[in-house]
């Protein structure tokens, strides 16, 4: 039998100086109450948030808070076995939902002077560090696209979006920056 | 913006009256100004959203395979859908046609990834499917999937699709395409709105999984020597879904068809999409396997008599009007939409029910959407007692196919009914929407 585990092929997008894609990652959307987020923390040995809208962790793991009993759990995609093997244990006897999306979205990174600038042409929230900090996330939109929006140094946002719409969002970017940088 | 807002429009507009009234326009009188004192140009408006910034186009893991293949695409909502794959100079009929024939008579391929998915998971994710869709779901067991129908709370057809239960506690609950955003948003509405109190959470997964549908008698020959797992008649009934792994890339594997065929609906994660299916289509060479689009599944589904939500329904439709009332849990004490389906006019036997329509001449394909009476030579203000909602010609049955939403059609079986067209009456007989293995052996080979 053929082995295409090393057949992987993530979606496109157009790179620029200020865009780059991110490589794939584990991904899964955690959903419970309190309960499931302390336990969660515990066994994934990082910060997952309580308050609303921020991310806990840091580099290629995090945790981002989506909603009451959501978050966005990140981590590498080496990790892809390893990561729901040890929350299953440590969430078996709560309730909640935990759930693979790691090929469902992508990741773009956004850095430079210009990211808040190039983002605010097609996202309304206000991008600046007093209102949207460093650490800061939420789920919006990129034109239109829905988009979840992470805020993880005070130049560079990591945009996590559907597959099918990471071309669109990467060539909204490239067509902004033209008008921009 | 209106003739009668704006200084920059409304200028324009006094301009009008002045000339039509012979007075000049300080006479005519002005309103106060408003924005927009100047003009303002459509590009402004339009920002970036312009050539292939004007909305986002989203395509499936198999896209750039279709497109080397020479797939002709239709848009599907935001999506791009291979439509047919012509070979040879072949025109859609011609290409459709083949796709048709290769699928009931082998083996063929298809790119389902678009179809809407959601995970339901929780201690009481049974419940909530039970109180939300017209079917039974306690009785359905770990491995078994059955097609289920979602009503809005007043009785009509909203969506439908697949449900499977992949755990005692987790269910892969399937949509249509364009129905994908708002079921979910429905779902989630009736979860945190009428039932907080139920242990379920809902994930979208619309996107974490490349669906790729093998259908026909040799689909069960080509995917065996792929997958890990037993898919045997018997291992494997119609309606069953298994873990497992396909070269090597785990997957979620689907017995379910919309071709009434023997069928397989391969689920891999996206980024693994366009390599099994490559792999497949390597595989599938020997028994000529043939890949099919849209049009081709729409030709299918029709000579098995499966509706498509939006088309063969329009919001007014019920499941008994569909014919689907076997899909209704009798003993269920509610669903969505259940309280409706009682009222009088929704249990009235002069409703529109599906039904087939045969031309008399087999080559005459009628109009989608025109309407059919039951005298000849009606005309308005006559009223019509239904429409065509589906019309292909199949090229498996040699003939043209057609269903319609016809009043009392039901009862009209064998009846002669007339579809009014440019060239005079076209005469119908109105028949089973089953026009293909009314018994079914297909399916379950």
């Amino acid at each position: 039998m053929r082995d295409l585990t090393a057949a992987r092929s993530p979606p496109l997008i157009v790179a620029s100086a200020t865009v780059r894609a991110l490589p794939p990652a584990t991904r899964y959307v955690l959903r419970g109450d309190p309960r499931v987020r302390s336990a969660a923390q515990a066994a994934l040995g990082f910060h997952v948030p309580e308050i609303p809208c921020r991310a806990g962790g840091g580099g290629e793991r995090a945790a981002l808070w989506l909603g009451p009993d959501e978050w966005l759990l990140i981590a590498p995609a080496r990790l892809a076995s390893a990561l729901p093997a040890m929350l299953n244990r440590a969430l078996d006897e709560l309730p909640h939902s935990l759930v693979d999306v790691s090929h469902r979205q992508t990741a773009l990174a956004v850095s430079g002077p210009e990211a808040a600038t190039l983002l605010a042409a097609g996202c309304p929230l206000d991008l600046d560090t007093s209102a949207f900090p460093v650490g800061m996330c939420t789920r919006t939109v990129l034109a239109k696209a829905e988009i979840v929006l992470w805020r993880t140094e005070r130049l560079e946002f990591r945009i996590e979006v559907w597959r099918s719409f990471a071309a669109y969002v990467s060539q909204f970017l490239a067509e902004a920056a033209r008008g921009i940088i | 913006m209106a003739t009668d807002q704006g200084k920059t429009s409304n200028l324009n507009a006094l301009g009008i009256v002045s000339r039509t009234l012979g007075k000049p326009i300080p006479e005519v009188g002005v309103t106060t100004f408003r924005m927009p004192y100047t003009p303002v140009s459509f590009g402004s408006f339009a920002g970036p959203a312009r050539g292939e910034l004007l909305d986002p186009v989203r395509t499936t893991p198999m896209h750039e395979w279709a497109r080397a293949h020479g797939a002709v695409f239709e848009d599907v909502g935001l999506w791009k859908r291979a439509r047919y794959f012509p070979r040879g100079g072949e025109d859609m009929h011609a290409a459709v046609g083949r796709e048709c024939r290769a699928v009931r008579g082998g083996c063929g391929l298809f790119d389902a990834s678009t179809l809407g998915k959601i995970e339901v998971v929780g201690r009481d994710a049974v419940l909530f499917l039970e109180r939300l869709y017209v079917n039974a779901w306690a009785s359905l067991a770990v491995g078994r999937a059955r097609y289920g129908i979602l009503l809005r709370d007043d009785g009509f057809i909203y969506d439908d699709g697949v449900v499977a239960r992949v755990s005692a506690r987790s269910f892969h609950v399937t949509t249509t395409t364009g129905g994908a955003p708002r079921v979910l948003a429905m779902m989630e509405d009736y979860r945190q709105t009428e039932w907080p109190d139920l242990e379920v959470w809902l994930t979208s997964t619309t996107e974490q999984w490349a669906v790729i549908a093998v259908q026909g008698p040799d689909a069960r020959a080509v995917l065996s020597g792929l997958v890990d797992i037993d898919i045997s008649a018997s291992a494997m009934p119609h309606m069953g879904v298994a873990p497992g792994y396909i070269c090597g890339v785990p997957m979620r594997l689907f017995r379910v068809s919309f071709t009434g065929e023997l069928g397989f609906e391969v689920n891999v994660p996206a980024d693994f999409g366009s390599a099994v299916w490559r792999g497949i289509y390597e595989a599938g060479a020997a028994h000529g396997i043939t890949p099919y689009g849209t049009e081709t599944m729409h030709v299918l589904r029709a000579e098995k008599g499966y509706i498509i939500v939006g088309q063969d329904t329009d919001g007014t439709i019920t499941p008994d009007d569909a014919g689907l009332s076997w899909a209704i849990g009798k003993n269920k004490p509610d669903f969505v939409g259940k309280r409706s389906l009682a009222r009088p006019a929704l249990v009235s036997p002069d409703r529109r029910q599906l039904v087939g329509l045969m031309t008399n001449d087999p080559r005459t394909v009628l109009e989608e959407g025109a309407q059919v009476m039951a005298n000849a030579g009606a005309r308005p203000p006559t009223r019509a007692i239904g429409h065509v909602t589906s019309s292909y010609y199949s090229s498996v049955l040699g003939r043209s196919i057609a269903m319609g939403l016809i009043a009392r059609g039901r009862a009209r079986v064998g009846e002669t009914l007339y579809v009014p067209a440019d060239r005079g009456d076209i005469p119908v007989k109105a028949a089973s929407p089953v026009f293909y293995d009314p018994e079914g052996k297909r399916l379950h080979a």
